[in-house]
Parts: C-alpha cells; sequence; structure tokens
C-alpha cells in the first residue's frame, strides 16, 4: 500500500521503455485486476441470469453441491453468480468514485495552488472541512438521507475522498507555478486556464494516477463498510452487498462472510500493489 | 494542519514567542469549526422531513394545523439564513437538538458515549504505534531480506481487510472458538462489580475492539516508518556516526527512531478524522457503547439530529486533535512555526 505522503514529487511520465521492465508488484497488481475486470465484463455470459434468483437449497456449504462450488447464501442463491457480478458494482463503485474525488480534488487543488490569495484560503479552509469530518461518518449519513441508491453511493464516497487530491495538486502546482517554463509562457500572454491545463496539469498527472488507485482501494473499502450498515443498493449485487446480507448467519455459516470478504480483500490488495509499483516506477524514473 | 509541515526553516523563519503561535493556531480553527456547524446544519436541512413532522408524526400524526404550530415554534417557518443563526445560537449553548428516537437530547447522548471512544481509540493509537514503529524499523533494517518482506506483506494483508471482517474475525477466533474474551459490550452486566473488578471487566472487553482497530492502523505506520527509516539512513550523519563506531542499535534509536517519530506525529494528527471513522467500524462489531456505535445506532433508527450532532462534535474533536498534534510538533521540533 501507498500513502499519500509517499508520492514524491516525481515529474516523468511513464515512458514506453520502462513498461517492458515494470516492477513486479505493479505487475502482479495489474494481472489481478485485470483478471477482475474480465470476469466483471464476462459476468453474465459466465453466470446468465439474474445472480439475485433462488437457485438452488440455502445454506449449502462450498463443496457439498457440485453444481454450486462456492455454495449457497442464507436465501439459496449462488454464491460463486454473486461474486462474479458483484464484482462488476464493486469495481464500477470503486472507479467511478475514484473518478468524481479525483476530478473535484484535482480542480480545487490546480485553483487552490496556481491562483493562491483567497481563492486558495476559501478553497483550503473547504478541502481541511472535508479532512476533519470523518470520512466513513459523512458517507454513511449522505447515503442515509439521499437513500441506498447506487449513485449516491459513488457520490458519498468521492464527495468523501477528493480532500487529499486536492492537497496533493495544490502541493505540486505550488512548485511548478515557479517553474521557468511556467513562467515563460505566463510572459508570453498565457492565461490561467491555458497555463493550468496545458503546463501544469500534465506534470501533476503521475502522482494523480497513484493517488487514484489508492482511492480506489479505499473506496472498494469503503463500499464494503457502507453494505455491513445495511447501506448498500439492494437492486445491485455487490460483494459489500453479499457481506450485508450474511451478517446473521456469521456464526452458522462463515463462508458466506468470508468468500465476497476475500474478493474485496484481494482487490485492494492488487489495487495497492498497483499504487506500489507505480512509485517505485515513477521514483525510478525521475533519474534515481 | 497546514503549519505541520517545518515550512518556516530556512532564512525567513522569525523567531515568533509560543504564547503568540498558540493563539494564531486557536484563531486559524475558528473559519474551520464554524464550516463544521454549516455542514451539520445544512445535512439537517437535507434529511426528509423536519423536526415538526417528526415530532407530530411520533404523537399519533398531526393535522396541518398542529405542524404549522410545531415549525412556529421551532423557528422552522423563517427564512433559512435565520434558522442557520438560530441553530448556531443554540450549538453554542451546548444544545445540539432532541434525539426523538431515544427521547434524549443529543448533547447528552453524545457526552455518554464519548469516554469509551477516546479510550478506545487512544489504546488503539498506543497499540498502533508501537506496532507500528516495531515493524516499520525491523523492516528498515532487514531491508530486502525475509524479515522485511514478511512484514511488508502482513501489513499489505492487514490494510486490505475491511475493519469489519478483521473485527469478526478475531471474534469468532478469540471470543467464539477459543473462549478467551468476551466478543462484544463494555462490562460484565450481572453483578455490577465495582472498582477493580469492575476495571479489569471493562479492560477484557476492550481487548479485541483495540487489537482490531490497532492493527489495521499499525499496518499503515509500519509502511510509513520503513520508508522515514530508510530516508534517514541514507543521510551523511548516519555515516558519520557509523564511522565513529557507535554500536548500530545506539544509531538505529538515537539517530534513526527518533527522527522518523517526528514525521509520524504529523501522519498521526492527520489521520485523527480516519482513526475515527475506523472506530465505527469496530465500535459496531465489538457493541462498544462509543460515538461509532451511536452513529450505528443513529443510522438504523434514521435518526437526523444525532447524527448531524455528531458530525459536530467529532469534526471538533479532530480540529482540537490537529491542534494538540500541532503543538506537541511545534515543541518537538523547535523549527516548526506557523507559515
Amino acid at each position: 500500500m501507498t500513502l499519500i505522503s509517499d508520492i514524491a514529487a516525481p515529474r516523468t511520465l511513464l515512458r514506453l521503455d520502462t513498461l517492458r521492465r515494470l516492477p513486479f508488484a505493479l505487475r502482479s497488481g495489474l494481472v489481478i485486476l485485470t483478471a477482475e475486470v474480465v470476469i466483471a465484463v464476462l459476468a453474465n455470459w459466465l453466470y446468465p441470469g439474474d445472480p439475485f434468483d433462488l437457485a438452488g437449497a440455502p445454506f449449502l456449504a462450498p463443496g457439498d453441491d457440485p453444481q454450486f462450488p462456492l455454495g449457497t447464501d442464507i436465501l439459496g442463491r449462488d454464491i460463486a453468480a454473486g461474486l462474479v457480478h458483484g464484482a462488476r458494482i464493486s469495481l464500477i463503485v470503486g472507479f467511478s468514485a475514484t473518478a468524481l474525488a479525483v476530478t473535484v480534488g484535482t480542480t480545487v487543488g490546480l485553483l487552490s495552488g496556481y491562483l493562491g490569495g483567497w481563492v486558495d484560503h476559501v478553497l483550503m479552509r473547504v478541502t481541511e472541512l472535508f479532512q476533519v469530518i470523518p470520512h466513513f461518518l459523512l458517507a454513511i449519513i449522505l447515503v442515509a438521507i439521499l437513500g441506498a441508491r447506487i449513485e449516491f453511493i459513488v457520490l458519498a464516497i468521492g464527495l468523501t475522498s477528493w480532500s487529499m487530491v486536492a492537497r496533493l495538486v495544490r502541493a505540486e502546482t505550488l512548485a511548478l507555478r515557479e517553474l521557468d517554463y511556467v513562467r515563460i509562457c505566463v510572459a508570453m500572454g498565457g492565461g490561467p486556464v491555458r497555463v493550468m491545463l496545458t503546463h501544469i496539469l500534465p506534470n501533476v498527472l503521475p502522482p494523480i494516477i497513484v493517488a487514484a488507485s489508492i482511492l480506489t482501494a479505499l473506496a472498494v473499502l469503503t463500499e464494503a463498510g457502507l453494505a455491513f450498515f445495511g447501506l448498500s443498493d439492494s437492486n445491485h449485487i455487490s460483494w459489500g452487498g453479499m457481506i450485508g446480507a450474511s451478517r446473521d448467519a456469521l456464526l452458522t455459516a462463515p463462508y458466506m462472510t468470508l468468500i465476497p470478504g476475500l474478493a474485496i480483500v484481494v482487490t485492494v490488495m492488487a489495487l495497492s500493489l498497483i499504487g506500489d509499483g507505480l512509485t517505485a516506477l515513477l521514483r525510478r524514473g525521475d533519474g534515481a | 494542519m497546514t503549519s505541520a509541515a517545518p515550512a518556516a526553516t530556512g532564512p525567513s523563519a522569525r523567531p515568533h514567542s509560543t504564547g503568540r503561535y498558540v493563539g494564531l493556531r486557536l484563531l486559524q480553527m475558528v473559519p474551520t469549526l464554524l464550516l463544521i456547524l454549516v455542514t451539520a446544519f445544512l445535512l439537517l436541512k437535507l434529511a426528509p422531513g423536519d423536526a415538526a413532522q417528526v415530532l407530530a408524526g411520533d404523537s399519533g400524526g398531526g393535522d396541518a394545523a398542529y405542524i404549522a404550530t410545531l415549525r412556529q415554534r421551532f423557528g422552522l417557518d423563517q427564512p433559512i439564513a435565520i434558522q442557520l443563526l438560530l441553530y448556531a445560537r443554540n450549538v453554542l449553548t451546548g444544545e445540539l437538538g432532541f434525539s426523538f428516537r431515544n427521547n434524549m437530547p443529543v448533547a447528552e447522548l453524545i457526552a455518554a458515549r464519548v469516554v469509551p471512544t477516546l479510550l478506545l481509540t487512544g489504546l488503539a493509537l498506543l497499540v498502533a504505534v508501537l506496532l507500528g514503529v516495531a515493524g516499520g524499523v525491523t523492516a528498515a533494517l532487514t531491508r530486502g531480506r525475509l524479515a522485511d518482506r514478511l512484514i511488508g506483506a502482513i501489513a499489505l494483508l492487514l490494510y486490505a481487510t475491511p475493519g469489519f471482517l478483521l473485527g469478526i474475525g478475531l471474534m469468532i477466533l478469540f471470543g467464539v472458538v477459543l473462549l478467551w474474551l468476551p466478543t462484544g459490550g463494555y462490562a460484565d452486566a450481572n453483578g455490577a462489580a465495582e472498582g477493580w473488578a469492575h476495571a479489569g471487566s471493562v479492560a477484557r472487553h476492550l481487548v479485541l475492539p483495540v487489537v482490531t482497530l490497532g492493527m489495521l492502523y499499525a499496518a499503515i505506520y509500519s509502511r510509513f516508518t520503513r520508508s522515514a527509516m530508510i530516508e534517514i539512513y541514507a543521510q551523511d550523519y548516519i555515516r558519520t556516526a557509523r564511522a565513529k563506531g557507535l554500536a548500530p542499535a545506539r544509531i538505529a534509536w538515537r539517530h534513526g527512531v527518533r527522527n522518523a517519530l517526528l514525521p509520524l506525529v504529523t501522519i498521526i494528527g492527520l489521520q485523527a478524522g480516519s482513526l475515527l471513522s475506523g472506530a465505527i467500524v469496530v465500535e459496531t462489531v465489538f457493541a462498544w457503547p462509543g460515538l461509532g456505535r451511536l452513529a450505528f445506532e443513529a443510522v438504523q433508527q434514521r435518526d437526523y439530529n444525532l447524527l448531524s450532532g455528531l458530525v459536530l462534535c467529532t469534526g471538533a474533536l479532530v480540529v482540537i486533535t490537529n491542534l494538540i498534534v500541532d503543538l506537541l510538533y511545534a515543541t518537538l521540533d523547535p523549527r516548526v512555526r506557523l507559515r
């Protein structure tokens, strides 16, 4: 796992020749995540039909019935089908929430760092606000108020996680703003929007990409946490939702919780490995 | 929080008196605290149904005229800006509204839960720092070898495990299978023990939640300590210390760990809010009667008055924690002053 604080200021974008000798962590993380995305995309083909359908007898442990290799849940739904279809929602929630957080965070960070003055002051107070209110508390309140629908879950996770991106981008922008080529562009009459989009943004992208892998990992964890609190979309099956639904059978049939739990652990590990690998790659590309 | 970076090093650093620093830092808190207040108010406004409807609904559904009277009494018929001011006045006088579900003032409900949460998070933080620093230092000193890889793998696994899953796992293992520790609650219910017996009972109930929360954060801190130590070990003064012939253990402690702890303090401060988020999950799993469990109950009952009160109190708690960390940091490292 990589912490936001680990992300130094690498200024080199990925180069093709470095792609061939990717760090081991990055390669293994990418392989696992790609496999999951493929499974998620092929979900309807692998397990056609609604994963919420009652497929067989309830409480079948893994291996009890060859028709259900991972068993069935409290109501007799096929866990393997749920796992495959759940990958879709869990990954979509993770990626969409991250896209939202990165968009908001980057915009705030760029404006704050580049414009400075009262804009910086106001935006940083707001960023601080989103740092001091415990993220998970705000997320459960937002989902409780707006309703447990997938778009609101994405909104709640995204809204509570953009602040670290904003601080990261702001710090990078402050450093980049002083560089000669940026100053030259300003001297040549480049307006703030142009300078931010064409000169600053491309150079803050590498650390943003690293941050995005960490945020996606956190989003997958948060989705699961929300579901554990009963705040998951009951129209879409997700790993968190599967865990939430088997809470009553925790002691009698722990496999119902463990199997989707393991899927979450593997996904978060893969994303963290990608973050680690990218950090290593960017440091290496930095001329070290 | 931004002041925690050693920004004022170099020639521009002007010595400030400690009193001035504390004063400025206190002043800096005000806008953040006001924003927290506005957020709590907005959440309340966003929530479906206002206090009048809740009250009327609870007393057997009222007619429109009764609801209108109630609205007037609560000031809910006023423009939103006035309502915000009324809310601010109430909050400043310690009035956080009424929890109709619990039939108790929100402030009282929260006050009763603060100490258990501070106990849990404080001890968990201690466990996290001890385990994290020990793990991180060991990993850094055995860099690239088996111990390093093992610690890294354990940290990665812990980090990737959802908090509730780790809690449930430990609970099943130690509480259900081995029967060593209670699975949840604050103290043994029977006998209402006093004094040491009571404290002992609370301590036994604390073990699993503290270890769960502590391990989750130990993973993060070990990772951080490792990279800080590796960075420090590349410095010249470490080479000097080695050249002087100092014992490796002495170098590791006096020159390494003590310097690695400084940035760790910053991370701990930044993560005060995150620690409370973790506490929500862990308290819920172990039925620990703290703020987190209260938040869980409030969500289940859709008790928005209580939830917005919790946002207010936890936000303020984090702001105060950040202040303490910053002041601590300024004491530990005199170079640090307000930007």
